[in-house]
């Protein structure tokens, strides 16, 4: 059975189409304030696997940073006491480009003993409950399937296999190539002042993207004759999602989660992207399994699961799909800097070198060789200038850091 | 407010630009013809003038004279014009030749019927002599004292249908009403009496009644063709000043066709909505809450059938065609002890038996439906038949979406029938079949379909064993079936069904004791087979196993007695006790049984003036599962069982009553305090589709509403229609501490429906006979929501920290619409009349919030209000009435 998630959205769907014939949706503000300060803890321990951990605070809703990583002592906990300490991974250097995380090796945390995590913030203890290690089905593949309309591509699993329960959740890492807008040959260069040819292949064009995906996959085999998924669907991407402009890869790790588990992922689903319609159903809070051991009155957010894995993963490029729609043209025009002006743009403005200036040939001739030596500092080339967004990759989050195992030549 | 006044100053300027008004002068008329000497009658000198126009008359007249001179001279001219003028109750009919009648028989007795056989006559000169006619009601030989019973039907002159809710009454206190079959009984003192009878929108008859003894009289009302401009006592406000009970609002069918509503389709529905103290969550929303109750705490009722989804189309139309339905009364305070079964309201609506004189019928044209009706007589005028049917061509609605929209391959359907077969069987009997089909389909991607649809068959025998006891029995069958269809995925496709069937039985009898009692007693069952979910694969590929939640099964079946008594001629009381007796026949036996109480009572300060109040108990045991705040098309309902309690309630009201302005205006004040335990609602995050353990997910709370609903009413005149103003609070605290999980943390929360401040206004403004203008105003203090007040990252995104439940609001609503009416002329001659209805929703184009909702938008979240009708939406809609 499609899982209730699904249900859900359908009907929300329906909400909004009927909302579409003859409705209009505007913004409002709430005038809402306050909404910081609970802890909020997420991080399944994935036996087999490395375990990561997000300590983080509630934010008020205009808040535009994402919450910083909470300092902490982070442990995986056995009954038999065996513990597994955290390390802290920084932004960037892991598995994930924006934000910090703890990473725990739980790839042989001992399966047969009941495990909890806690989490010391400042001498007060936050855990979980103590839980058995579930096992999970095997996956067999993951495959994707776009939509007649290509509007959206599906991203499927298919499982089949010995698992405790009959509820699955997926946590997807996706990496994925992406584009700066325009790609600059050179860089400036402040503490020399001056404007470099990048070398060897080196640019802020390509960047590679590490996260999290953001939807919430779970299903329940519950109402099926056996323990089997068939081209699941799990997740969508949107024609228009720069995620699949290039090379997507996502790798799914699979876990059987607890009924309680799944409804708590499944609320958090429908509270964030199911409300508001002519059916649906009314937001509220549920409890997770973490608690404050010094004061269990104390709301924390998160359900942490244990479950042992299995995963897979799934290239799609998009030359193969030809699935991405690329926006219509780019609003912003190169411009002329003058010398003088350089630090100015730079430091106040924001904007980075694109390439070397050529006037266009007043006599309509040919166009110049864009593979001209430049100037030779002697103050005569010019380059026109775009605002760093434009030119650098790394400002939509990602990094230079290129997987190990990637299909392109890019660097 | 300041706006509606411009617009009845505009008509008024376009009614003197007129070509009537034109042809008059200052003094007199100056060659007109016989109408614009007829309306100079009606306009200058204020006579009620009912006239005929005749086509072939092309004479003109020219009268210079002033006051009594003038109507000298105009009745004269018109005589001359071989027009007869007559002059009867202060009203005048002039009219021409001898096939048209301008008057219908006003009343006359059934020759069947021993005691009335002497008075037994078809009047054909009613205009004259019959204000001093005396109708003699049993033989002088009985040499009876005391009192007498005086009964019979009460029809429509044209149609020969009955008339349910007319008002008889005489000068001295007694009163009675007309039910559902245009019967009454009053008793009347031995000797002479005047016995008055007013109905909504028809017109008064008075007859001087000589008793001697117990008998009948049936009596012919028609329906008022002009504005009337004197006092007349309406229907409404005899009730008010006369009966006990409290809290009752109907609707004919007449003032329902006034209101503008959604695209301009009349809705029986909508316009119960615009009554004081009912209010609904949202704009497209037939469901509606009673005095702070939920919506399915109302019991609806549809030629006694009962209708699980009254809406068609997720809520844009009510399920009932206006075409064949006559009234809709609906119950917020003293529920009938003939009525259980819900805690906050009755809502009974009435279909029309067909006109027993000639077969008629209508189509309609609208922007979202179209619909068709036909009526008659079968054979003889005692067996007659009314058909309608309505379908929708809304498929273009959503075709209109972008072609991209993943909705374009989606549509919306719905259709509803209605049958109803009528036999008058002697004069103490008549038998009526009903039956009602509705069905709903709609899908907006090609992956779901959602269909519903209900089946309502019922056979009510109507029966008059003595002059002084009735009874009517009822029995049917109800079906309600709800089905969603998933195919998105084909291994997991699959098809979700519920349903509900019913049978049910009642039998209610009245008997008049005395002039001072009156008892009601019967009993009736309901029989609930109800099948939560099934769940089966959809396709050959689909490894959905079939799966059926365990079928639920009840008894609930009710004894009930009460009785009327006319303390003095002041003071009535009106004390009832219901029985209800409920068995859950799921799993193992679980009996509930409570009596129910029904009290009431009024005291009159002087004749325009009363005073009442009430007390009532209600039990509930059948319960919607829904954790939307609408109706919603795939919601289940649930029956009490050992782990689910009856929801059980009392409510305490009162309430003030006074006709102003000559009669002409009914104001009223009441008051209400209603406590509720047991009241269902749902733990947080609860899953509620195809869920075994459904008892788990609920939680039981309190509820408590109170209020008070002030209303000025005036049924009749050019201005008609009503203005209320109610302030209400309903709230609701969960029954047991579960700890951190407890909603709000056990403290009293808003109800979903909440909207303490709600004013309306319904006018309809007569320009003549034919043109009208209509306006709804609509303000209400927005609804309580659950919204976000935080947000936190988790799970690869930022997501949602809502507040308590309820704890907010959407902003205010308001909305104004107008509608402009024009009816058919009165040429009797032609075929086929038609009338044009148009009109703009929600004139000022405000955007109302329907919802708020939250979307994160990468790092952000943005909060955004979803409006439903946004924009001013004209409609037009034509109806085409055969004669």
């Amino acid at each position: 059975m499609r899982s209730l998630v699904h249900s859900l959205r359908m009907i929300v769907a329906t909400a909004f189409a009927a909302a579409l014939a003859f409705s209009c949706v505007y913004p409002f503000d709430a005038k809402v304030e306050g909404g910081g300060g609970i802890i909020s803890i997420e991080g399944d321990i994935l036996a087999g696997d490395w375990t990561t951990v997000l300590v983080t605070g509630s934010q008020a809703l205009a808040t535009t940073d994402l919450p910083p990583l909470i300092d902490a002592t982070v442990y995986v906990e056995s009954r038999n006491g065996q513990r597994k300490n955290a390390v802290r991974v920084e932004a960037g250097t892991g598995d994930f480009a924006e934000h910090a995380y703890y990473l725990i090796d739980t790839r042989k945390l001992d399966v047969s003993q009941q495990c909890r995590l806690v989490v010391v913030i400042e001498g007060t203890t936050y855990a979980c409950d103590w839980q058995d290690i579930r096992r999970t089905s095997q996956v067999d593949s993951l495959s994707y399937q776009i939509a007649e309309d290509r509007e959206w591509m599906d991203i499927c699993v298919s499982a089949h296999g010995e698992a405790d329960g009959g509820y699955y959740r997926w946590i997807g890492r996706e990496v994925y190539e992406y584009k700066a807008d325009f790609q600059a040959t050179v860089y400036f260069d402040p503490a020399a002042d001056s404007v470099t040819y990048f070398a060897d292949g080196a640019n802020y064009y390509y960047c590679w993207m590490r996260r999290s995906a953001p939807d919430i996959m779970t299903a329940s085999t519950l109402q099926m004759e056996e323990d089997r998924l068939i081209g699941y669907p799990v997740m969508s991407i949107n024609c228009r999602d720069e995620r699949i402009s290039y090379y997507y890869n996502i790798c799914l790790i699979q876990e059987s989660i607890s009924e309680d588990a799944w409804r708590y992922w499944n609320n958090i689903a429908r509270n964030s992207s199911e409300v508001g319609g002519l059916f649906s159903p009314q937001p509220s809070e549920i409890r997770g399994n973490i608690h404050n051991l010094q004061d269990t009155t104390e709301y924390v957010i998160g359900y942490i699961s244990a479950s042992q894995v299995s995963s897979a993963q799934i290239m799609i490029p998009n030359h193969a799909t030809q699935f991405y729609v690329a926006p219509d043209g780019f609003p912003e025009v190169p411009k002329l800097v003058r010398r003088n002006e350089w630090r100015k743009y730079y430091y106040d403005l924001d904007w980075w070198p694109y390439r070397m200036y050529f006037p266009p040939d007043p006599d309509g001739g040919e166009e110049p060789d864009p593979s001209e030596e430049p100037d030779d500092g002697s103050g005569v080339a010019e380059y026109t200038w775009l605002p760093h967004r434009c030119v650098d990759c790394r400002t939509k989050g990602g990094t230079k850091r290129k997987p190990a195992e990637w299909p392109t030549i890019e660097i | 407010m300041s706006r509606l006044r411009h617009i009845i100053l505009c008509a008024f300027i376009l009614a003197l630009l007129s070509p009537a008004a034109a042809a008059q002068s200052l003094r007199g008329v100056s060659k007109a013809d016989a109408m614009e000497v007829v309306q100079y009658l009606r306009d200058s000198l204020h006579l009620e003038v009912y006239a005929v126009r005749d086509t072939t008359d092309k004479a003109s007249y020219t009268i210079r004279s002033e006051g009594q001179a003038f109507i000298d001279e105009a009745f004269a001219q018109l005589r001359e014009h071989r027009y007869s003028v007559n002059m009867m109750d202060g009203r005048y009919f002039i009219y021409r030749g001898q096939d048209i009648v301008t008057d219908l028989p006003a009343g006359y007795f059934a020759p069947q019927a021993a005691p009335a056989e002497k008075i037994a006559m078809e009047e054909e000169t009613v205009v004259t002599g019959f204000e001093n006619k005396i109708y003699e009601i049993g033989e002088p030989t009985a040499r009876r004292s005391g009192k007498a019973t005086v009964r019979g039907i009460v029809r429509d002159a044209s149609t020969g249908e009955a008339l349910a809710g007319v008002a008889v009454y005489d000068e001295k206190g007694a009163f009675a009403q007309t039910d559902a079959f245009g019967a009454y009984k009053i008793i009347l003192p031995i000797g002479d009496n005047i016995l008055k009878f007013s109905g909504f929108s028809m017109e008064d008859k008075q007859y001087h009644l000589r008793v001697y003894d117990d008998g009948a009289i049936d009596v012919m009302m028609k329906e008022q063709v002009v504005a009337l401009a004197g006092a007349v006592v309406t229907a409404e406000s005899m009730r008010q000043h006369r009966s006990t009970r409290m809290g009752i609002e109907t609707v004919r069918i007449s003032a329902i066709k006034n209101v503008p509503v959604t695209f301009g389709e009349s809705d029986a529905l909508k316009v119960v909505m615009t009554l004081p103290g009912v209010k609904s969550v949202g704009e497209i929303s037939s469901g509606f809450n009673v005095r702070g109750g939920s919506t399915d705490q109302n019991l609806i009722l549809f030629n006694n059938g009962t209708i699980y989804n009254p809406t068609h189309m997720f809520g844009l139309l009510s399920a009932f065609n206006s075409d064949v339905i006559s009234d809709v009364e609906l119950y917020k305070s003293s529920v009938p002890v003939e009525y259980g079964g819900r805690i906050s309201s009755v809502l009974e609506v009435r279909s029309r038996d067909g006109n027993s004189k000639k077969v008629t019928g209508s189509l309609g044209l609208g922007l979202l439906t179209s619909r068709a009706h036909l009526e008659g007589p079968l054979g003889s005028e005692n067996t007659t038949f009314i058909l309608g049917a309505r379908t929708t061509y809304s498929d273009w609605m959503l075709s209109l979406l972008p072609k991209n929209s993943a909705y374009s391959d989606g549509n919306a359907h719905f259709h509803d029938i209605n049958a109803g077969i009528s036999q008058r069987i002697g004069r103490n009997h008549s038998l009526h079949a009903y039956a009602y089909y509705s069905y709903d389909r709609f899908a907006f991607s090609g992956d779901t379909t959602y269909r519903y649809a209900d089946l309502n068959v019922s056979l009510k025998w109507r029966a008059q064993f003595s002059d002084r006891t009735s009874a009517v029995t009822v029995a049917g069958y109800d079906d309600y079936d709800y089905q969603t269809e998933e195919k998105g995925n084909a291994a997991s496709a699959f098809t979700l069904a519920s349903g509900i069937r019913q049978f049910f039985a009642r039998t209610t009898f009245k008997t008049l004791l005395s002039d001072r009692h009156t008892i009601t007693y019967g009993a009736g069952t309901v029989r609930y087979d109800l099948q939560p979910g099934a769940c089966t694969p959809l396709g050959d590929s689909s490894l959905v196993a079939p799966r059926f939640l365990t079928r639920e099964r009840a008894w609930e079946s009710a004894a009930y007695f009460s009785d009327e008594w006319k303390a003095t001629d002041a003071l009535s009381l009106e004390a009832g006790i219901r029985y209800s007796n409920y068995i859950s026949l799921t799993g193992g036996r679980k009996m509930y049984h409570a009596p129910e109480f029904r009290l009431s009572g009024k005291y009159s300060l002087g004749e325009t003036t009363t005073i009442k109040a009430g007390f009532n108990t209600m039990h509930q045991y059948i319960h919607k599962i829904s954790n939307s705040i609408n109706i919603s098309p795939n919601d289940t309902w649930k029956l009490s069982d050992a782990s689910v309690r009856p929801q059980s309630g009392w409510q305490a009201a009162a309430g003030w009553y006074s006709t102003v302005a000559g009669g002409q205006v009914d104001l009223s004040a009441e008051i209400y305090y209603k406590h509720v335990r047991d009241f269902v609602d749902f733990r947080s995050g609860a899953v509620l589709e195809m869920n075994d353990n459904l008892a788990a997910e609920l939680v039981p709370t309190y509820g408590r509403s109170y209020g008070i609903e002030l209303m000025a009413r005036k049924n009749l005149g050019q201005l008609n229609g009503w203005v209320s103003y109610t302030y209400s609070r309903a709230m609701q605290r969960e029954m047991e501490d579960r700890g951190v999980e407890t909603i709000n943390g056990g403290r009293w929360y808003n109800a979903s429906y909440d909207k303490p401040h709600d004013f309306k206004l319904v006018a309809n403004y007569k320009f003549t006979h034919r043109y009208s203008v209509s306006a709804n105003l609509d303000y209400s203090t927005g609804r309580p929501v659950t919204i976000p007040v935080g947000k936190y990252y988790y799970g690869g995104s930022y997501r949602l920290l809502y507040s308590d439940r309820n704890s907010y609001r959407i902003p205010d609503y308001f909305r104004l619409d107008l509608a402009m009416i024009i009816e058919p002329g009165h040429n009797l001659k032609q075929f086929a009349h038609m009338s044009v209805t148009f009109g703009v929703y929600n004139v000022t184009g405000r955007r109302n919030a329907y919802s708020v909702f939250y979307r994160t938008e990468g790092d952000t979240v943005q909060s955004y209000m979803m409006s439903v009708f946004a924009t001013p939406i004209p409609y037009i809609n034509l109806n085409l009435k055969l004669r």
